[in-house]
């Protein structure tokens, strides 16, 4: 792994970039956490995912997005979703570069997911395969809390922290229209997570859902960490690499 | 690896801008711990502190508290080093034989990097070699741990780390119940009684593995031990305790009760501190903390400059 801070130097953001083992694929894939709590729960699931695609011959490469993380800035009301697109697209061309490959692809679990839409639909980064794993639904987005008014759920199940302005531009995105695209589309569907019902009539090429793989970005127990699903970790890889 | 230098920009409102520098490292004694080093931008002159994450969250801390601790500490002068063990976060798994050998060697590792770090920022002043511990639930009992036998380690802030039941403490929740409504209803139904029978029960069943959470906790006799080799080697204690500790501890005099040969007045300090929760879930109270944290460590700075 390769430790990499990249844009702007006043406002870094954290990278973390696994190169592709021999032989290698000339492919390269970005990885799109998911946002608060779940970004949390989910680290080591995506870190796996890509030691596993780096395996596999495929660049990977994670990143933080403004405010979340390693990376600067504060999760303030100021963040908006635009904020973490233009985070993302700006890691592409970083990985472009790194990789040395013209297009990229993305994988981007939750909200992740949600960026990924919001990437492709903008045309800015060449992109060849999109892996849309447990969309965030909208009907009831990531809750800033879900208990008392001043944002604390609990002490053992502390509060999200999605900056505001994320949620609320969440709440507006919908992107059915990705289906039109010529992009090869992965659903990635974990077992028991809910479904993003405006993405219901989305077209993918391929749909990998294993029965009794959990959702990483819940947890059994309080203690911070989701269970790694392996097969579906493998499931796009081996996707990924077809 | 290590990037070169980049500034950071807490915009918290107590932390003013462009005083942070930051960068990932990749150290230790196998290349494969993960962390991020927090410079001031301008002069590192305070004691560097290294940050022991809780449980297995990853080194940002649960709410990203570690993050914004790490900068609030670094724009106050003290260089601060926050990273994963091995095997968790961004860490490779050790080769060692076991988690608590490879969690030992990971802290000695860094450090011996944060002071490596801190030295490469002393300019003309004499380098550092010494610094403070800020630990986290079990990142607390870690702490207290490996610096009982480091010498390096001359400070300790341990927020929520195992505080050992002592008979005091069976003293208090024995009056809470006899005061207790509820308790007295539960006792004149016989609700205690299969209460207890139930718990008697459910010790029976194990849960979790040996390994599972506390990795270096310690039992009460070998914390006092070596909370004992801390002090006579004159290392302070801030002990932090949240609201979220009452279910082992229910008074902040529990930690001397709990430390008969370790604990000294002139070494110890014990924050009963109530308006925090152990996982600091919002900014103020990270804040708070910070603030306490800090008034601690310049204490301990006056106090050596004497």
């Amino acid at each position: 792994m390769i430790l990499h801070p990249f844009g702007d130097r006043e406002a870094q953001l954290f990278g973390a970039f696994d190169p592709a083992a021999s032989p290698r694929l000339r492919r390269a894939v970005l990885l799109l956490h998911p946002a608060g709590w779940e970004y949390v729960r989910a680290h080591r699931t995506m870190r796996l995912l890509a030691l596993r695609l780096a395996a596999a011959g495929i660049d990977a490469f994670r990143f933080d997005y403004r405010g979340t993380g390693d990376s600067w800035g504060d999760d303030d009301e100021s963040l908006t979703l635009e904020d973490w697109v233009r985070d993302a697209e700006e890691a592409a061309e970083e990985l472009q570069a790194l990789a040395g490959v013209g297009r990229v692809s993305l994988v981007g679990l939750r909200a992740g997911a949600r960026v990924a839409l919001e990437v492709v639909a903008r045309r800015t980064v060449p992109v060849d395969r999109v892996v849309l794993w447990d969309v965030l639904e909208l009907e009831q987005p990531v809750p800033a809390s879900a208990g008392n008014a001043d944002g604390i759920e609990s002490s053992e199940r502390p509060s999200l922290r999605v900056p505001p302005g994320v949620i609320r531009d969440l709440g507006r995105t919908r992107r059915p229209g990705i289906a039109a695209t010529t992009h090869r589309l992965l659903r990635v569907q974990s077992d028991g997570a809910p479904t993003a019902s405006d993405l219901a009539g989305l077209e993918a090429e391929s749909t990998l859902a294993v029965a009794g793989c959990p959702p990483c970005w819940i947890e059994e127990r309080d203690f911070g960490a989701g269970a790694v699903p392996a097969p579906l970790i493998e499931g796009i890889v081996s996707w990924l690499r077809s | 690896m290590a990037s070169e230098l980049t500034p950071v920009f807490p915009s918290s409102g107590d932390v003013p801008a462009r005083r942070v520098l930051e960068r990932p490292l990749l150290f230790g004694r196998h290349g494969t711990l993960v962390g991020v080093l927090s410079t001031p931008a301008q002069g590192a002159r305070a004691v560097p502190v290294l940050l022991l994450a809780g449980g297995i969250i990853h080194r940002v801390g649960p709410s990203r508290s570690l993050v914004r601790i790490a900068r609030s500490l670094a724009a106050a002068g003290h260089p601060c080093l926050r990273f994963d063990l091995s095997g968790v976060g961004d860490s490779a798994r050790a080769p060692e034989s076991s988690l608590q050998a490879a969690a030992v060697a990971d802290i000695r590792d860094a450090i011996g990097t944060l002071l490596a770090q801190a030295a490469s920022l002393a300019g003309g002043d004499a380098p550092p070699d010494r610094v403070a511990l800020v630990g986290f639930c079990s990142g607390a009992d870690n702490a207290l741990h490996v610096a009982a036998d480091d010498s390096r380690v001359d400070g300790l802030v341990l927020f929520d780390p195992t505080v050992h039941r002592t008979s005091g403490f069976r003293r208090r929740e024995l009056a809470r119940r006899l005061h207790s409504h509820e308790a007295f209803v539960n006792l004149v139904s016989g609700r205690s009684l299969m209460k207890r029978l139930e718990s008697l029960r459910e010790r029976s069943a194990p849960v979790f593995p040996p390994e599972y959470y506390g990795l270096l906790s310690s039992d009460p006799e070998d914390t006092d031990a070596r909370v004992a080799r801390l002090s006579a080697r004159g290392a302070r204690r801030l002990w932090v305790l949240s609201r979220d500790v009452q279910r082992y501890c229910n008074a902040p005099e529990q930690v001397m009760e709990a430390l008969p040969r370790g604990w000294r007045e002139t070494l110890d300090t014990v924050v009963w501190a109530t308006e925090l929760d152990h996982v600091l879930s919002t900014r103020a109270q990270v804040d708070r903390f910070v603030t306490m944290a800090l008034a601690w460590l310049e204490r301990g700075e006056r106090r050596e400059a004497a």
